[in-house]
């Protein structure tokens, strides 16, 4: 074993993937443009919904059998504007209306109906906001009638009641944003790796370079080190992209008064960065060697790529888990390989990882990367897998 | 007429295991021998054992029997030596089309241990020979098949290698006339060996092709 000839082996792969057009879309491009993309449009999205919120003005249709005084103030007082109508039902199903307010019943006993279209979001917001103004109205009314009777309204609050949220603004944007990070993350770590690694093995069958290859001086185990070398610099190269494209969309979105709602609170910062990069490294060596051992058993481009599509899904599958709320990374979740990346990358953005997580994650991913790494290995001395026909 | 044997090939043998047709004896007990300066022509239809007799020459494949010596070094034990020893030329070239030839002829170089001092020189020596220089730094992907096949040649050549296989699927008349013997192997066995004239003297036929066609009608009155 030469390090020197594996590293011959090394430049050269590296100058052949970085001139293959479709390794630098999945390994620049892709992670370079996702970040800015996905933020940027989120944050678009958000700040319009909220300035078209705040600047809509509700109509609701109101009818009156009988009258309700104070209903029509009520309703202004909300930020909402009532509007006299024969049938609120229609106004509100032909979208002349968001919601609609019916009195019927007697004048002793008023029953007020507020219609609504659950599928438009606009109209549910804007009945909320109706039942808001009801029943304010509605207890001003009790206030009234016990301040009448001489009782002190103070019996209608024996105790109050109020609810406290204790996330920091910076643990919501992290949960937010580290859910979105981690599972981006390890999708585009694989796909960054996959052209490398099949160009590397099923591409060299195909254009029947292998076979040169190997009657070359180096030996299989240089030529396999040179590879995965290769292999996991491309994967490893789309994980540094990616988290920087993160943080640069971060530090460059905070100027942006668009994009403030999202990142305004920023929870990236270099140490941060730093461990999350380190944590991958060795996610990065374990799919470059199943990227490489799976696709070297094919004899074609198209056949490698059928058989990694399965490894992709499981990837996703698992990547998914941890965007479920309520997960969270104990030592035993830690040991489930791609999970426990993306998991580890959320619990950093929100500031909550433990220096137990974190060792259980790394090392639970070494040894899987180890493993993978040998059976590669073992792969490219396999005549059978090497010269399959 | 020639040296001492450059290549020894003792009862070789390679049985692969196929999922269809079970055991395939691809080469069953072939031996020939090659002397240092010789052009040693192998002959045979597809499928006779000639890329597997030469894989296992190369120490890509290992040999399932049987024993061979290219240069006094055992293809066993010997492997990389042996690889340094050998140049490698397939009928399809093997390049990878997205490098320069001079990227491509430099990275064969450095896999033999050429180091700079003496790869530039002797891949100036060669392009030269080939008449690469002026595509030199063009990418393999955009030449024509002419110039690929110097290119490939360039990279079979680079560390001047004792031993030279060369193999490719066609022209039956580029043997007679290059070759100083032809072995004809059939179904992994060589069938006869000679050189032409001693073939033709066999046979009785004066064409390579009749007399080739004529051997393997024997080959197949033996069983196969
Ligand atoms: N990797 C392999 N697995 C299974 N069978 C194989 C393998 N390689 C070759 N064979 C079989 O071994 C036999 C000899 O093949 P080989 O390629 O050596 O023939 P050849 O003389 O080079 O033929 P051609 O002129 O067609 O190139 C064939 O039956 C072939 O199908
Ligand atoms: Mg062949």
């Amino acid at each position: 074993m030469s390090l020197r000839t594996a590293w011959v082996i090394y430049r050269k792969e590296i100058l052949d993937l970085l001139r293959d057009r479709r390794t630098l879309i999945s390994m620049v491009v892709l992670p370079l443009l996702v970040m800015p993309l996905l933020i940027g449009g989120l944050s678009y999205f958000m700040a319009r919904t909220e300035r078209k919120a705040r600047e809509t003005a509700h109509p609701i249709a109101v009818r009156r059998e009988i009258p309700l005084s104070g209903l029509l103030e009520a309703l202004s007082d909300a930020g909402l504007v009532p509007e006299e109508a024969p049938e609120p039902r229609t106004a509100v199903s032909e979208k002349r209306a968001e919601a609609g307010v019916e009195v019927a019943g007697s004048e002793a006993q008023p029953r007020v109906k507020i219609y609504l279209d659950r599928t438009r979001t606009t109209s549910e917001v804007a009945a909320n906001r109706v039942e808001l103004a009801l029943n304010r109205l509605k207890e001003q009314r009790v206030r009234e009638g016990l301040h009448s009777m001489g009782v002190s309204s103070e019996v209608l609050t024996p105790f109050a009641v109020e609810k406290v949220n204790i996330a920091t603004p910076k643990r919501m944007a992290g949960f937010f944003l580290g859910t979105l990070l981690g599972y981006l993350m390890v999708l585009l770590m694989l796909t960054g790796g996959t052209y490398p690694a099949i160009d590397m093995t099923a591409g060299e069958k195909e254009r029947r370079t292998l076979e040169i290859l190997l009657a070359a001086p180096a030996s299989r185990e240089e030529v396999v080190l040179g590879k995965m070398g290769a292999t996991i610099t491309a994967v490893f190269v789309t994980a540094i992209l990616t988290v920087t494209s993160f943080g640069v969309t971060f530090a460059l979105g905070a100027r942006v008064a668009e994009f403030r709602a999202v990142t305004s609170q920023l929870p990236v910062d270099v140490p941060a960065v730093l461990l999350i990069l380190v944590t991958l490294f060795p996610l990065s060596v374990l799919f470059a060697s199943i990227l490489l051992a799976l696709s070297l058993t094919a004899r074609s481009y198209k056949e490698a790529q059928s058989y990694l599509t399965p490894l992709m899904f499981l990837v996703i599958m698992l990547a998914m888990v941890s965007t479920l709320p309520g997960v969270e990374l104990g030592p035993r979740l830690a040991v489930i390989p791609v999970l426990n990346a993306s998991q580890l990358i959320k619990e950093i953005l929100m500031g909550a990882a433990s220096p137990v997580t974190i060792a259980v994650t790394f090392g639970a991913n070494l040894a899987y990367a180890t493993g993978a790494f040998l059976y590669a290995v073992w792969m490219f001395k396999r005549e059978s897998v090497l010269f399959r026909i | 007429m020639f040296g001492p044997d450059m290549i020894s090939v003792r009862d070789l043998a390679k049985v692969f295991q196929d999922k269809k047709r079970g055991p395939v004896r691809a080469v069953d007990g072939v031996s020939f021998d090659v002397g240092r300066g010789e052009i040693y022509g192998l002959l045979g239809p597809n499928g006779a054992g000639k890329t597997t007799t030469l894989r296992i020459l190369a120490t890509v494949l290992a040999p399932s029997r049987g024993s061979a010596t290219l240069d006094g070094l055992d293809i066993f034990r010997d492997g990389r030596r042996v690889r340094q020893r050998l140049g490698f030329l397939s009928g399809d070239m093997g390049l990878y089309h997205r490098l320069t030839p001079r990227e491509l002829v430099a990275f064969f170089g450095r896999l033999n241990s050429l180091d700079g001092a003496r790869l530039r020189p002797r891949m100036d020596e060669l392009f030269s020979l080939l008449g690469i220089h002026e595509f030199a730094d063009t990418k393999i992907d955009k030449l024509s098949t002419g110039m690929r096949q110097r290119v490939a040649i360039a990279r079979t050549l680079v560390h001047d290698p004792p031993v030279l296989i060369l193999y490719s699927t066609h022209v039956m008349e580029e043997a007679e006339c290059l070759c100083d013997r032809i072995g004809v192997i059939h179904r992994g066995k060589i069938r006869a060996v000679g050189t032409i004239e001693e073939l033709r003297a066999r046979t009785g036929k004066s064409r390579l092709r009749e007399i080739f066609l004529d051997l393997l009608s024997l080959a197949e009155g033996d069983g196969g």
